[in-house]
């Protein structure tokens, strides 16, 4: 059985393995050997760049920070809540009326709680950028661990007025509902 | 002849570019894997440990040899003769063993020891001089070290594969994926580079194969053998399967799928199976040429095919090993039948599909002969296709 076809030139138009494309491919292949080692190797180094420049001292303190400026804001409502708390604080003692002891309690506690809301403000205001205050105003985490531990106190110093307040009230009458 | 020991400086570099790319890679990921899991530790091996098995898997784990039927030294005189014609030509070194396929494929492999694998498919219309030429192309591959390149490279696409099909398997909505996104897609893009590369190679070496067996047969005889082979291996692919999976639907299995095979080797099925082969063309992502393409590359107009059904006489006991390899076929047919089945189980849309997609034939019960679906008469044994039962339809796609 004789079989015979005709020739195409297909092999000599279209035979995909000529040394141009040997030669492109091993290019394609050294540019993504090259790429990859520059990945692993390149983009390490400046990992550790970023990190250095992240954690140095030289911090630009003269550039407007936003988060300082929040702190700012924070630290004079904290200061006027503050005048207010001492206030409801000093009315609460200059009486010894249980009737208006128990009044001025209520709004020393309040008092209490506006000035915790306002502290939070100074807390979150430093972590929006705690590398500035750490470079630029390191009194300030001094000052938020000062206000935190006066504000630990009060707390203390509010339920121990209550404590002394609640069998007086009770003598008058009062109920109290756990 | 004394085989040509001179190799292509550039086919050189280009296998030593593959290995040393594919091994930079493989070591570049397997750093940054490490450097992940000594940052994350524990979070990193309880959410990507898969990753870990495949590096381990690709690199250690050899592949499944399958089912080997392994041609005894005492059964293969005949063969034995047929590949000292080449050895003694070439003075390369015998194969170390002989495995018979159940398929059609005629292959060499092995790193240090190299193993010939005959497909026993072929060895129904192949004569002594076909199989002469057909060997003497994979011992062009022995010559010039294929295999071993061959081996790395496999290895190295299969590394890749793995990790890409394990972090595909793995994408999800979690926080993990972004640790399985970008590794699915990095070996994604690589795997298809290397398999373009690798492919290329590929391609290339098979001319070279090519010129090889045509010096030591003649390029005629290496055409003649070389069509030859691909029309049976394209009659027994396409064929054969769809028959397997009928008798095991109705519970019944070939003893001797060969035997049942040969009515089926017509000329005039021959003949349309050599217009699919020289129609069939190649593409990038081919590891061999078109068969025309071969044929062009040795300039070589037309061929010359002698078809003799009664050959069948390469080594003793063949035909015991035959039932041997039908058993194989069935069994693999029906392990693959069972995937498909379970897989499709679901969907709905399986059997509309097949029914668009199925493609069939029309053959003379009498000869085997293929036949049009319009035909009265059948062209070979010019038996009457009309009457009831002379003509049966069988898939073909």
């Amino acid at each position: 059985m004789k079989l015979s076809f005709k020739t195409t030139s297909y092999y000599e138009k279209n035979k995909r393995i000529s040394k141009f494309h040997g030669v492109l491919f091993m290019l394609v292949g050294f540019v993504i050997l090259g790429l990859i080692f520059y990945g692993l190797f390149g983009v390490s180094t400046n990992f550790d760049d970023i990190y250095d420049d992240w954690n140095s001292d030289g911090y630009d303190c003269d550039s407007e920070n936003y988060a300082a400026s929040k702190m700012d804001v924070a630290t004079s409502s904290y200061n006027t809540k503050k005048t207010e708390y001492e206030n409801t604080k000093s009315k609460y003692y200059s009486t010894s009326n249980v009737d208006l002891q128990l009044e001025y309690h209520d709004q020393w506690a309040d008092s209490y709680n506006s000035i915790i809301f306002v502290f939070n403000d100074i807390i979150f205001a430093y972590n929006e950028d705690p590398l500035y205050f750490d470079n630029c105003d390191s009194y300030m985490s001094n000052d938020i661990e000062i206000k935190r531990a006066y504000l630990d106190s009060e707390e203390l110093t509010i339920d121990s007025e209550f404590q002394k307040l609640k069998p007086r009230a009770i003598a008058e009458g009062y109920i109290f509902y756990e | 002849m004394v085989v040509n020991s001179k190799t292509n400086v550039f086919e050189l570099v280009y296998s030593l570019f593959m290995l040393i790319f594919g091994v930079s890679i493989i070591l570049c990921f397997i750093a940054v894997i490490a450097y992940l899991v000594i940052l994350f530790n524990f979070m990193f091996l309880i959410f990507c440990w898969p990753i870990l098995v495949g590096i381990w898997m690709g690199i250690f784990k050899k592949s499944d040899k399958g089912y080997e039927i392994e041609l005894k030294n005492e059964d293969a005189k005949k063969l034995h003769n047929i590949i000292q014609k080449v050895t003694s030509k070439t003075g390369l070194k015998k194969p170390y063993k002989i495995i018979l396929s159940e398929g059609s494929e005629v292959a060499v492999t092995g790193l240090y020891k190299k193993k010939l694998i005959i497909g026993l498919a072929t060895l129904q219309l192949l004569d002594e001089n076909d199989l002469l030429a057909i060997i003497a192309h994979e011992y062009g591959h022995f010559a010039k070290k294929d295999t071993v390149f061959g081996y790395f490279t496999y290895r190295i696409q299969h590394f890749f594969e793995l990790q890409r099909e394990i972090n595909k398997q793995n994408l999800d909505f979690s926080y993990s994926i972004v640790v399985y996104f970008p590794t699915w897609l990095f070996f994604l893009i690589l795997s298809k580079y290397y398999a373009l590369i690798s492919l290329w190679y590929s391609r290339k070496v098979e001319f070279r194969a090519d010129n090889f067996a045509s010096e030591l047969v003649g390029k005629q005889k290496f055409g003649n053998a070389l069509v030859k082979y691909c029309m049976i291996s394209e009659i027994f692919e396409n064929i054969l399967p769809q028959h397997i999976l009928h008798f095991l639907k109705e519970n019944k299995q070939l003893v001797n799928i060969y035997d049942y095979m040969l009515p089926l080797y017509t000329e005039n099925n021959l003949k349309i199976s050599f217009k699919e082969v020289m129609a069939a063309k190649s593409s990038w992502w081919s590891t061999h040429p078109s068969i025309s393409e071969r044929l062009e590359a040795l300039e070589i107009k037309s061929v010359n095919i002698s078809i003799n059904k009664k050959l069948k006489d390469f080594f003793n006991n063949q035909k015991e090993y035959e039932k041997e390899a039908s058993e194989v076929m069935t069994h693999k047919m029906a392990y693959w039948h069972h995937l498909v089945a379970a897989q499709d189980s679901s969907s709905d849309e399986y059997e509309e599909q097949d029914d668009e997609t199925d493609d069939y034939a029309f053959f003379c019960t009498k000869c085997g002969n293929r036949v049009n679906d319009d035909d009265i008469k059948c062209k070979n044994c010019k038996s009457l296709l009309a009457a009831e039962g002379a003509c049966e339809r069988r898939d073909f796609k």
